[in-house]
Protein backbone atom coordinates (compact mmCIF):
# COMPACT_ATOMS: atom_id res chain seq x y z
CA UNK A 1 0.00 0.00 0.00
CA UNK A 2 1.32 3.52 -0.95
CA UNK A 3 1.46 6.09 1.80
CA UNK A 4 0.09 9.35 0.75
CA UNK A 5 2.56 12.55 1.27
CA UNK A 6 0.61 13.26 4.36
CA UNK A 7 0.65 10.00 5.83
CA UNK A 8 4.52 10.08 5.15
CA UNK A 9 5.20 13.69 7.02
CA UNK A 10 3.08 12.19 9.92
CA UNK A 11 4.70 8.66 9.87
CA UNK A 12 8.35 10.24 9.91
CA UNK A 13 7.79 12.79 12.66
CA UNK A 14 5.96 9.47 14.79
CA UNK A 15 9.25 7.86 13.71
CA UNK A 16 11.84 10.38 15.17
CA UNK A 17 9.86 11.10 17.78
CA UNK A 18 9.90 7.42 19.22
CA UNK A 19 13.27 6.78 18.45
CA UNK A 20 15.10 10.02 19.37
CA UNK A 21 13.24 11.37 22.21
CA UNK A 22 11.51 8.69 23.78
CA UNK A 23 13.84 6.51 22.92
CA UNK A 24 11.13 3.18 22.58
CA UNK A 25 13.48 0.74 20.91
CA UNK A 26 10.43 -1.91 20.47
CA UNK A 27 8.06 0.42 19.22
CA UNK A 28 10.59 2.12 16.55
CA UNK A 29 11.16 -1.09 15.04
CA UNK A 30 7.41 -0.87 13.75
CA UNK A 31 8.59 2.44 11.85
CA UNK A 32 12.16 1.07 10.43
CA UNK A 33 12.54 -1.32 7.43
CA UNK A 34 14.71 -4.55 8.91
CA UNK A 35 16.41 -3.68 5.62
CA UNK A 36 17.03 0.18 6.09
CA UNK A 37 19.64 1.39 3.78
CA UNK A 38 21.97 4.44 5.39
CA UNK A 39 23.21 6.76 3.44
CA UNK A 40 24.62 9.24 6.52
CA UNK A 41 28.29 9.08 6.39
CA UNK A 42 28.52 8.75 9.90
CA UNK A 43 26.34 5.80 10.87
CA UNK A 44 26.64 2.43 10.85
CA UNK A 45 24.72 0.37 8.22
CA UNK A 46 21.07 -0.43 8.58
CA UNK A 47 18.83 -0.40 11.29
CA UNK A 48 20.64 -1.74 13.82
CA UNK A 49 23.59 0.86 13.26
CA UNK A 50 21.01 3.32 13.85
CA UNK A 51 19.59 2.37 16.79
CA UNK A 52 23.00 1.42 18.45
CA UNK A 53 23.94 5.17 18.01
CA UNK A 54 21.34 6.74 19.44
CA UNK A 55 21.99 4.11 22.60
CA UNK A 56 25.34 5.46 22.46
CA UNK A 57 24.29 9.07 22.60
CA UNK A 58 23.84 10.78 26.17
CA UNK A 59 20.15 11.01 27.59
CA UNK A 60 19.61 14.34 26.92
CA UNK A 61 19.78 13.98 23.25
CA UNK A 62 16.15 16.35 21.81
CA UNK A 63 15.41 16.48 18.33
CA UNK A 64 12.94 19.14 17.45
CA UNK A 65 11.87 19.70 13.50
CA UNK A 66 10.68 22.83 11.15
CA UNK A 67 9.80 22.46 8.10
CA UNK A 68 8.77 18.52 6.83
CA UNK A 69 7.92 18.50 2.75
CA UNK A 70 6.79 14.76 1.03
CA UNK A 71 6.52 14.24 -2.46
CA UNK A 72 5.94 10.78 -3.92
CA UNK A 73 8.11 8.48 -1.81
CA UNK A 74 10.41 11.00 -0.05
CA UNK A 75 10.30 13.27 2.73
CA UNK A 76 12.66 15.83 3.78
CA UNK A 77 12.60 17.31 7.39
CA UNK A 78 14.69 20.17 8.81
CA UNK A 79 15.52 19.80 12.36
CA UNK A 80 18.18 20.05 14.98
CA UNK A 81 19.70 17.70 17.48
CA UNK A 82 20.72 18.84 20.40
CA UNK A 83 22.20 17.51 23.66
CA UNK A 84 24.09 15.07 21.96
CA UNK A 85 27.14 15.78 23.98
CA UNK A 86 29.62 17.84 21.16
CA UNK A 87 29.33 21.94 22.01
CA UNK A 88 26.98 23.07 18.85
CA UNK A 89 24.11 21.85 17.89
CA UNK A 90 23.07 20.29 14.88
CA UNK A 91 21.28 21.46 12.38
CA UNK A 92 20.41 18.27 10.26
CA UNK A 93 18.50 17.93 6.21
CA UNK A 94 16.91 14.45 6.61
CA UNK A 95 15.94 12.74 3.32
CA UNK A 96 14.13 9.54 3.97
CA UNK A 97 12.62 7.28 1.76
CA UNK A 98 9.00 5.63 2.57
CA UNK A 99 8.86 2.01 1.42
CA UNK A 100 5.93 -0.55 2.41
CA UNK A 101 4.52 2.36 5.30
CA UNK A 102 7.88 2.16 6.33
CA UNK A 103 11.10 3.76 6.36
CA UNK A 104 13.06 2.39 3.95
CA UNK A 105 16.30 4.69 3.47
CA UNK A 106 18.09 7.67 4.37
CA UNK A 107 20.02 10.60 3.28
CA UNK A 108 21.12 13.32 5.51
CA UNK A 109 23.47 16.71 5.52
CA UNK A 110 24.56 17.75 8.71
CA UNK A 111 26.33 21.33 9.97
CA UNK A 112 27.05 22.78 13.34
CA UNK A 113 24.72 25.70 14.33
CA UNK A 114 25.51 28.71 14.00
CA UNK A 115 24.92 31.42 16.57
CA UNK A 116 23.63 35.16 16.69
CA UNK A 117 27.11 37.07 15.82
CA UNK A 118 27.97 34.15 13.22
CA UNK A 119 25.06 34.89 10.72
CA UNK A 120 25.63 37.52 8.50
CA UNK A 121 21.95 37.88 7.67
CA UNK A 122 20.57 38.34 11.75
CA UNK A 123 18.50 34.97 10.33
CA UNK A 124 18.67 32.22 12.18
CA UNK A 125 19.84 28.92 10.37
CA UNK A 126 16.52 26.83 11.39
CA UNK A 127 13.79 27.49 13.70
CA UNK A 128 12.96 31.43 14.63
CA UNK A 129 15.96 31.44 17.52
CA UNK A 130 19.43 31.07 17.56
CA UNK A 131 20.80 28.22 20.13
CA UNK A 132 21.97 28.67 23.23
CA UNK A 133 25.37 29.86 23.82
CA UNK A 134 27.66 26.72 25.46
CA UNK A 135 27.66 29.08 28.55
CA UNK A 136 23.78 29.45 29.10
CA UNK A 137 23.87 25.62 28.53
CA UNK A 138 26.26 24.50 31.31
CA UNK A 139 24.68 26.48 33.92
CA UNK A 140 21.30 24.86 32.38
CA UNK A 141 20.58 22.73 35.90
CA UNK A 142 20.18 19.23 35.51
CA UNK A 143 16.53 17.71 36.94
CA UNK A 144 16.49 14.62 39.07
CA UNK A 145 15.36 12.69 36.41
CA UNK A 146 17.75 13.73 34.03
CA UNK A 147 20.58 12.45 36.32
CA UNK A 148 18.72 9.42 37.19
CA UNK A 149 19.19 8.48 33.46
CA UNK A 150 22.52 9.58 33.48
CA UNK A 151 23.89 7.34 36.49
CA UNK A 152 21.87 4.43 36.18
CA UNK A 153 24.04 2.37 33.21
CA UNK A 154 27.01 2.44 35.77
CA UNK A 155 24.88 1.52 39.44
CA UNK A 156 23.56 -1.53 36.53
CA UNK A 157 27.43 -2.37 36.21
CA UNK A 158 27.54 -2.65 39.90
CA UNK A 159 24.46 -5.24 39.95
CA UNK A 160 25.96 -8.21 39.29
CA UNK A 161 28.74 -7.57 38.20
CA UNK A 162 30.03 -10.75 36.96
CA UNK A 163 26.90 -11.04 34.34
CA UNK A 164 26.99 -7.67 32.98
CA UNK A 165 28.87 -5.57 30.09
CA UNK A 166 30.62 -3.49 32.59
CA UNK A 167 32.85 -1.46 30.18
CA UNK A 168 29.51 -0.90 27.82
CA UNK A 169 27.34 0.47 30.66
CA UNK A 170 30.56 2.37 31.96
CA UNK A 171 30.93 3.93 28.30
CA UNK A 172 27.20 4.51 28.25
CA UNK A 173 27.18 6.66 31.42
CA UNK A 174 30.77 8.15 31.53
CA UNK A 175 32.79 10.04 28.84
CA UNK A 176 36.44 7.97 27.63
CA UNK A 177 37.99 10.51 30.06
CA UNK A 178 36.10 9.74 32.94
CA UNK A 179 38.27 10.24 36.75
CA UNK A 180 36.91 8.46 39.23
CA UNK A 181 38.37 10.07 42.78
CA UNK A 182 39.08 7.77 45.42
CA UNK A 183 40.99 10.29 47.20
CA UNK A 184 41.01 13.80 46.70
CA UNK A 185 44.31 13.29 44.43
CA UNK A 186 43.66 9.94 43.39
CA UNK A 187 41.66 8.46 40.28
CA UNK A 188 41.06 5.34 38.41
CA UNK A 189 40.03 6.09 34.54
CA UNK A 190 36.78 4.32 32.77
CA UNK A 191 39.16 1.52 32.09
CA UNK A 192 40.37 0.99 35.33
CA UNK A 193 36.98 1.35 36.66
CA UNK A 194 35.58 -1.09 34.39
CA UNK A 195 38.69 -3.67 35.81
CA UNK A 196 37.87 -2.79 39.58
CA UNK A 197 33.95 -3.67 38.74
CA UNK A 198 34.28 -7.14 37.58
CA UNK A 199 36.86 -8.09 40.15
CA UNK A 200 34.02 -6.82 42.71
CA UNK A 201 32.12 -8.98 40.93
CA UNK A 202 33.91 -12.27 41.18
CA UNK A 203 34.44 -11.46 45.17
CA UNK A 204 31.03 -10.72 45.98
CA UNK A 205 29.08 -12.56 42.84
CA UNK A 206 25.89 -11.32 44.29
CA UNK A 207 26.61 -7.38 45.09
CA UNK A 208 23.59 -5.30 44.82
CA UNK A 209 23.82 -1.45 44.84
CA UNK A 210 20.74 0.31 45.72
CA UNK A 211 20.36 4.43 44.70
CA UNK A 212 18.85 5.50 48.45
CA UNK A 213 18.73 8.99 47.33
CA UNK A 214 19.46 11.05 44.28
CA UNK A 215 20.30 14.95 44.61
CA UNK A 216 21.02 17.72 41.87
CA UNK A 217 22.97 20.86 42.23
CA UNK A 218 23.62 22.22 38.92
CA UNK A 219 25.71 19.91 36.69
CA UNK A 220 26.90 17.67 39.86
CA UNK A 221 25.02 14.79 40.80
CA UNK A 222 24.92 13.33 44.73
CA UNK A 223 23.62 9.86 45.36
CA UNK A 224 23.62 7.85 48.25
CA UNK A 225 23.62 4.22 47.61
CA UNK A 226 23.87 1.15 49.29
CA UNK A 227 25.69 -1.80 48.49
CA UNK A 228 25.05 -5.54 49.89
CA UNK A 229 26.69 -8.69 49.28
CA UNK A 230 28.19 -11.98 50.32
CA UNK A 231 32.05 -12.41 49.51
CA UNK A 232 32.90 -15.47 48.71
CA UNK A 233 36.93 -14.90 48.15
CA UNK A 234 38.91 -12.46 49.79
CA UNK A 235 37.90 -8.99 50.50
CA UNK A 236 39.41 -5.95 51.15
CA UNK A 237 42.28 -8.72 52.86
CA UNK A 238 39.56 -10.29 55.06
CA UNK A 239 38.75 -13.74 54.40
CA UNK A 240 34.78 -14.88 53.52
CA UNK A 241 33.14 -16.27 56.21
CA UNK A 242 29.57 -16.95 54.69
CA UNK A 243 28.26 -13.53 56.11
CA UNK A 244 26.58 -10.47 54.36
CA UNK A 245 27.46 -6.95 54.66
CA UNK A 246 24.92 -3.75 54.03
CA UNK A 247 27.03 -0.77 54.11
CA UNK A 248 26.67 3.12 52.87
CA UNK A 249 28.38 4.76 49.34
CA UNK A 250 28.34 8.60 48.68
CA UNK A 251 29.18 9.51 45.59
CA UNK A 252 29.24 13.34 44.19
CA UNK A 253 29.47 13.40 39.98
CA UNK A 254 30.12 16.18 37.49
CA UNK A 255 28.27 15.99 34.46
CA UNK A 256 29.37 17.70 31.37
CA UNK A 257 27.48 17.37 27.94
CA UNK A 258 25.02 14.69 29.16
CA UNK A 259 27.69 11.74 30.48
CA UNK A 260 29.76 11.52 33.91
CA UNK A 261 32.97 13.75 33.79
CA UNK A 262 33.85 12.61 37.17
CA UNK A 263 33.29 11.09 40.70
CA UNK A 264 34.09 11.40 44.05
CA UNK A 265 33.25 8.66 45.99
CA UNK A 266 33.57 7.13 49.38
CA UNK A 267 32.06 3.41 50.62
CA UNK A 268 32.24 2.54 54.23
CA UNK A 269 33.95 -1.03 53.81
CA UNK A 270 34.91 -0.57 57.51
CA UNK A 271 31.34 -1.33 58.48
CA UNK A 272 30.96 -4.03 56.04
CA UNK A 273 34.31 -5.84 56.98
CA UNK A 274 33.10 -5.40 60.91
CA UNK A 275 29.96 -7.33 59.57
CA UNK A 276 31.61 -9.89 57.61
CA UNK A 277 33.78 -10.69 60.63
CA UNK A 278 31.70 -10.28 63.39
CA UNK B 1 0.20 17.38 -8.64
CA UNK B 2 -1.40 20.66 -8.98
CA UNK B 3 -0.37 23.21 -11.26
CA UNK B 4 0.73 25.16 -8.45
CA UNK B 5 3.16 22.20 -7.06
CA UNK B 6 4.94 21.82 -10.16
CA UNK B 7 5.40 25.89 -11.06
CA UNK B 8 7.01 26.29 -7.60
CA UNK B 9 9.47 23.14 -8.67
CA UNK B 10 10.18 24.48 -12.02
CA UNK B 11 10.84 27.92 -10.76
CA UNK B 12 12.75 27.15 -7.59
CA UNK B 13 15.27 24.93 -10.32
CA UNK B 14 15.04 27.66 -13.00
CA UNK B 15 16.21 29.40 -10.11
CA UNK B 16 19.19 27.78 -8.34
CA UNK B 17 20.46 26.46 -12.13
CA UNK B 18 20.43 30.06 -13.20
CA UNK B 19 22.99 31.59 -10.45
CA UNK B 20 25.04 27.73 -9.64
CA UNK B 21 25.22 26.63 -13.68
CA UNK B 22 24.77 29.24 -16.04
CA UNK B 23 25.82 31.85 -13.41
CA UNK B 24 23.70 34.38 -15.03
CA UNK B 25 22.95 37.27 -12.35
CA UNK B 26 20.08 38.07 -14.03
CA UNK B 27 18.16 35.00 -13.01
CA UNK B 28 18.47 36.71 -9.46
CA UNK B 29 16.14 39.90 -10.97
CA UNK B 30 13.73 38.02 -12.43
CA UNK B 31 13.20 34.88 -10.21
CA UNK B 32 13.77 36.28 -6.66
CA UNK B 33 12.02 38.38 -4.11
CA UNK B 34 13.44 42.02 -3.98
CA UNK B 35 13.62 41.02 -0.24
CA UNK B 36 15.18 37.51 -0.39
CA UNK B 37 15.31 36.24 2.87
CA UNK B 38 18.89 34.42 3.64
CA UNK B 39 19.20 31.79 7.00
CA UNK B 40 22.66 30.69 5.31
CA UNK B 41 24.84 31.87 8.14
CA UNK B 42 27.60 33.14 5.56
CA UNK B 43 25.09 35.11 3.11
CA UNK B 44 23.62 38.29 3.77
CA UNK B 45 19.77 38.80 3.12
CA UNK B 46 19.16 39.71 -0.48
CA UNK B 47 19.89 39.27 -3.56
CA UNK B 48 23.22 41.79 -4.12
CA UNK B 49 24.59 39.16 -1.22
CA UNK B 50 24.64 35.93 -4.15
CA UNK B 51 25.60 38.64 -7.05
CA UNK B 52 28.70 39.38 -4.95
CA UNK B 53 29.08 35.77 -4.47
CA UNK B 54 28.97 34.64 -8.02
CA UNK B 55 31.57 37.13 -8.71
CA UNK B 56 33.70 35.20 -6.74
CA UNK B 57 33.16 31.56 -7.29
CA UNK B 58 36.57 29.82 -8.71
CA UNK B 59 36.25 29.21 -12.72
CA UNK B 60 36.00 25.00 -11.65
CA UNK B 61 32.83 25.47 -9.60
CA UNK B 62 29.89 23.03 -10.37
CA UNK B 63 26.72 22.71 -8.81
CA UNK B 64 25.01 19.28 -9.43
CA UNK B 65 21.50 18.98 -8.45
CA UNK B 66 20.35 15.65 -7.13
CA UNK B 67 16.48 14.46 -5.44
CA UNK B 68 13.96 17.33 -5.56
CA UNK B 69 11.03 17.42 -3.35
CA UNK B 70 7.91 19.86 -3.31
CA UNK B 71 5.01 20.94 -1.08
CA UNK B 72 3.46 23.44 -0.34
CA UNK B 73 5.88 26.69 -0.51
CA UNK B 74 8.23 25.06 -0.21
CA UNK B 75 10.69 23.58 -2.17
CA UNK B 76 13.92 21.21 -1.42
CA UNK B 77 16.88 19.97 -3.33
CA UNK B 78 19.46 17.87 -2.67
CA UNK B 79 22.62 18.45 -4.18
CA UNK B 80 26.35 18.51 -4.69
CA UNK B 81 28.29 21.84 -4.68
CA UNK B 82 32.04 22.06 -6.00
CA UNK B 83 34.67 24.73 -5.40
CA UNK B 84 32.52 26.23 -2.58
CA UNK B 85 34.94 24.58 -0.11
CA UNK B 86 38.01 23.29 -0.28
CA UNK B 87 36.50 19.93 -0.73
CA UNK B 88 32.96 19.09 -1.86
CA UNK B 89 30.06 20.42 -0.21
CA UNK B 90 26.83 18.06 0.25
CA UNK B 91 23.96 20.66 0.57
CA UNK B 92 19.87 20.29 1.05
CA UNK B 93 18.82 23.85 0.55
CA UNK B 94 15.16 24.38 1.02
CA UNK B 95 13.33 27.49 -0.82
CA UNK B 96 10.09 29.36 0.26
CA UNK B 97 8.23 30.64 -2.36
CA UNK B 98 5.73 33.94 -2.23
CA UNK B 99 3.89 36.10 -5.24
CA UNK B 100 5.88 33.65 -7.88
CA UNK B 101 9.13 34.60 -6.62
CA UNK B 102 11.75 32.67 -4.62
CA UNK B 103 11.79 34.48 -1.35
CA UNK B 104 13.09 32.70 1.55
CA UNK B 105 16.09 30.28 1.96
CA UNK B 106 17.84 27.40 4.36
CA UNK B 107 20.48 25.67 3.74
CA UNK B 108 22.50 22.76 5.48
CA UNK B 109 25.82 21.81 4.31
CA UNK B 110 28.48 19.25 5.09
CA UNK B 111 31.64 18.09 3.51
CA UNK B 112 31.01 14.81 1.41
CA UNK B 113 32.24 11.73 2.66
CA UNK B 114 33.16 9.70 0.04
CA UNK B 115 31.62 6.20 0.31
CA UNK B 116 34.45 4.43 0.66
CA UNK B 117 35.26 6.33 3.80
CA UNK B 118 31.75 5.88 5.10
CA UNK B 119 30.50 3.86 7.68
CA UNK B 120 27.85 2.44 5.82
CA UNK B 121 30.05 2.43 2.14
CA UNK B 122 26.96 4.53 1.07
CA UNK B 123 27.42 7.33 -0.62
CA UNK B 124 25.73 10.90 0.75
CA UNK B 125 23.84 11.94 -2.73
CA UNK B 126 20.37 10.64 -4.08
CA UNK B 127 21.95 11.13 -7.17
CA UNK B 128 22.77 7.80 -9.33
CA UNK B 129 26.58 8.14 -10.61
Amino acid sequence: MKTTPEQSKKLVLEAFDTLFNKRDYAAAEKFWSPSYIQHSAHIEPGREGLFNLIRNLPVTLKWTHGTILAEDDFVMVHGRYSGHGLPAPWIVADIVRIENGVLAEHWDVIQEEATKEQSKSGLSMFGSSFPKSDRQLATAPLTIGEAREIVLPLYDGLNQPGKKDVAALLAKAAHSDYRSYHTNEDFLTRDQLADVFKNLGLTVPDLRWEIKDIKTIGDQVVVRGEATGTPTGEFWGTKPTGKSFKTMALDIFTVKNGKLASAYHVENWIAALQQISK
Amino acid sequence: MSAIHDANKALVLAGIKGVFIDRDPAVLDRLFSEDYRQHNPQIPNGTAAIKALLRNLPADFKYEPGLVVADGDYVTIHGRYIGWGPKPMVAVDIFRVANGKIAEHWDVMQEEVPAAQSANGNSMLTTQE
